[in-house]
């Protein structure tokens, strides 16, 4: 017995090290941001800033438009959550309910938007968004981030174990098909879209690739590609890089604290059904 | 009527229970908005990358597409920087991929025994660094790896190593961008295992406890072979946003030095859109494509194959 207490000890032991290892990256982000360009010079580095400056934040936020990026980033991320919500609730609910020529079928397409990389067909929803004047606009963004299925795949497998017979007690009630969806199926949804919420909005903030190719002027620039290009023009001033870095992390650290568990959940049940 | 006299049978009134009731349009239009979006920006496009890659296509220099056949594959297989890009990126897949995985297969073993409370801090600490944006946890390395001032180059001399200049080093460049990736991965593959963990049932374990198996035994007998599927999910993933790496590239090294760090999608990006080259672009898009439908058939397979064996 007294071995396995040592055991568990020494294993907290190492868990706790590995642990301090992997948030130090953050530690020194956020003690960089607050280190003057002098001291950020300095050999050896600093551990603790030794003159701390909190005005790097106010400074750097201000240099650059970043109020501007993050308001182009919140409204790019709610119009894809609500898009995706949208859209794969009702997909779901059809493929998970419903028996249907074409069931399969349309089910295997949807599959198959998860196995295809967004990158592959980048050149072509160019060209498209250019035909559809598209192009520099936060909806070009929107869309193609909506087209996926994985919101359908997460709603279908959740919905399996849905009871029919209480959508059909709602059909000899004589409810029509979108009322039966909006009024019974849709408030069951609750922790399946509080996932899809979480997961959506986390990947429309830090969507890099397509945004940085369809948002060719700044004022339509998200937070990532702000700080991408801003990190370019001000290399002398790393302070000012490290502090919107450390600013455009806020967001998802909060959304992370609140919702950690449908977050973890949802990787999981994405991963295993 | 037709739709009660069916609900009745449905719900065991009138005869044996039949099929859901199907009313004709409602599923289709549930189905269409999604179908809409997917086929205009998924499977349009991915058609038309094919199409494309099989036309001389310049946007500066032509108006419309025309035929070449193979062309753009000739070119894009004599082209060094092609080759290049194939190398860098399966360098760094082989770089990031097994330490990832591995660690997060560690990390969820480790977090799998009865540890109390604390259990929580842990996850959240190997976690947080997966919610970080990408763009972020770029510019932190970039940061930690500076040559003069950087955290790693300052430890290293500290314990007599010559320190390498990371980004103007061809050898090194690759590395930064490996690390970066290890320290954003670790957490994921952490949950997938962890989940995993969790859903083997404890009476396995007690089963084999009665027959005398030890801790290793139980591992090798009983977590692994029931992790199979886990793992091949976990590798099948990380494989594939491996070949799609771009963010950090970019951030990070912009290609170089020397184009020692193009990847496969840095390659597409800069043919398609710093030369325009839809041609060229779309037919490095389609050797992705290949080399990762490739893959996941072949581990999916030696998957079924090894779960074939042990059944």
């Amino acid at each position: 017995m007294a071995d396995k207490v040592i055991q568990r000890r020494l294993l907290i032991g190492v868990l706790f090290i590995a642990s301090l290892v992997m948030l130090f990256p953050l530690y020194w982000l956020v003690t960089g941001a607050l280190k003057t360009e002098v001291e950020l010079m300095r050999i050896p580095p600093t551990l603790w800033p030794l003159e701390p400056r909190p005005q790097n934040f106010i400074e750097a936020w201000s240099v650059g438009d970043f109020t501007r990026y993050t308001f182009n980033s919140l409204i790019i991320a709610a119009g894809t959550v609500i898009g995706v919500v949208v859209s794969s609730t009702m997909a779901g609910y059809a493929l998970a309910k419903y028996r249907f020529r074409g069931r399969t079928v349309f089910f295997s397409f949807i599959l198959l938007t998860l196995l295809i990389p967004g990158q592959s067909t980048a050149i072509p929803l160019y060209l498209r968004m250019r035909d559809l004047s598209l192009l520099n606009n936060p909806l070009g963004v929107i869309l193609p981030a909506v087209a996926g299925g994985f919101g359908t795949f997460l709603v279908r497998q959740y919905l399996q174990a849905f009871p029919s017979e209480l959508l059909d007690a709602a059909r000899i009630d004589g409810a029509g098909e979108f009322r039966i969806f909006a009024q019974i199926v849709v408030p069951h949804l609750g922790p399946v879209i509080a996932t899809l919420v979480i997961i959506v909005f986390m990947a429309s903030w830090d969507s890099f690739f397509w945004p940085l190719i369809v948002l060719s002027s700044p004022g339509n620039y998200t937070l990532p590609i702000g700080i991408a290009l801003f990190q370019d023009q001000y290399v002398t001033t790393r302070s000012y890089v490290l502090a919107v870095s450390a600013l455009a992390t806020v967001p998802v650290l909060v959304v992370f604290a609140l919702a950690q568990r449908h977050f973890i959940e949802g990787i999981a049940l994405s991963g295993l059904k | 009527m037709r739709v009660n006299v069916n609900s009745l049978r449905m719900i065991g009134i009138g005869g044996r229970a039949q099929r859901s009731p199907t009313p004709l349009i409602a599923p289709y239009l549930f189905l269409l908005p999604q179908t809409a979006l997917v086929l205009v920006f998924v499977i349009l496009p991915l058609v038309q990358t094919a199409w494309f890659s099989l036309n001389d296509w310049v946007l500066s220099l032509r108006p419309n597409p025309v035929f070449n056949g193979l062309d753009n594959y000739a070119d894009l297989f004599s082209d060094a920087l092609f080759h290049q890009a194939l190398k860098s990126t399966v360098l760094y897949v082989l770089g990031t991929t097994p330490f990832a995985l591995g660690l997060g297969l560690l990390v969820a073993i480790a977090l799998n025994q009865p540890l109390g409370r604390i259990r929580v801090f842990f996850r959240t600490a190997f976690f947080v660094p997966v919610v970080v944006p990408t763009v972020v946890v770029a510019l932190i390395w970039v940061f930690i790896f500076d040559f003069r001032a950087g955290l790693i180059n300052n430890v290293l001399a500290g314990l007599g190593v010559v320190p390498p200049n990371w980004f103007a080093d061809v050898r090194f460049a690759l590395v930064t961008v490996i690390v970066a990736s290890i320290w954003q991965q670790i957490g994921f593959a952490m949950v997938i295992f962890l989940a995993g963990l969790q859903a083997i049932p404890r009476v396995y374990y007690e089963a084999a406890a009665v027959d005398g198996a030890n801790t290793r035994q139980q591992f090798f007998k009983v977590t692994l072979p029931l992790l199979t599927p886990t793992l091949i999910f976990a590798l099948v993933t990380s494989i594939i946003s491996g070949f799609k790496v771009f963010d950090q590239v970019f951030v990070m090294t912009g290609g170089g030095p020397a184009n020692s760090t193009v990847t496969l999608v840095y390659y597409l990006y800069v043919q398609a859109f710093e030369f325009f080259d839809v041609g060229r672009g779309t037919a490095a898009a389609m050797t992705l494509l290949l080399i990762l439908a490739l893959l996941t058939a072949v581990i999916l397979w030696a998957g079924n194959k090894q779960g074939d064996t042990d059944g």
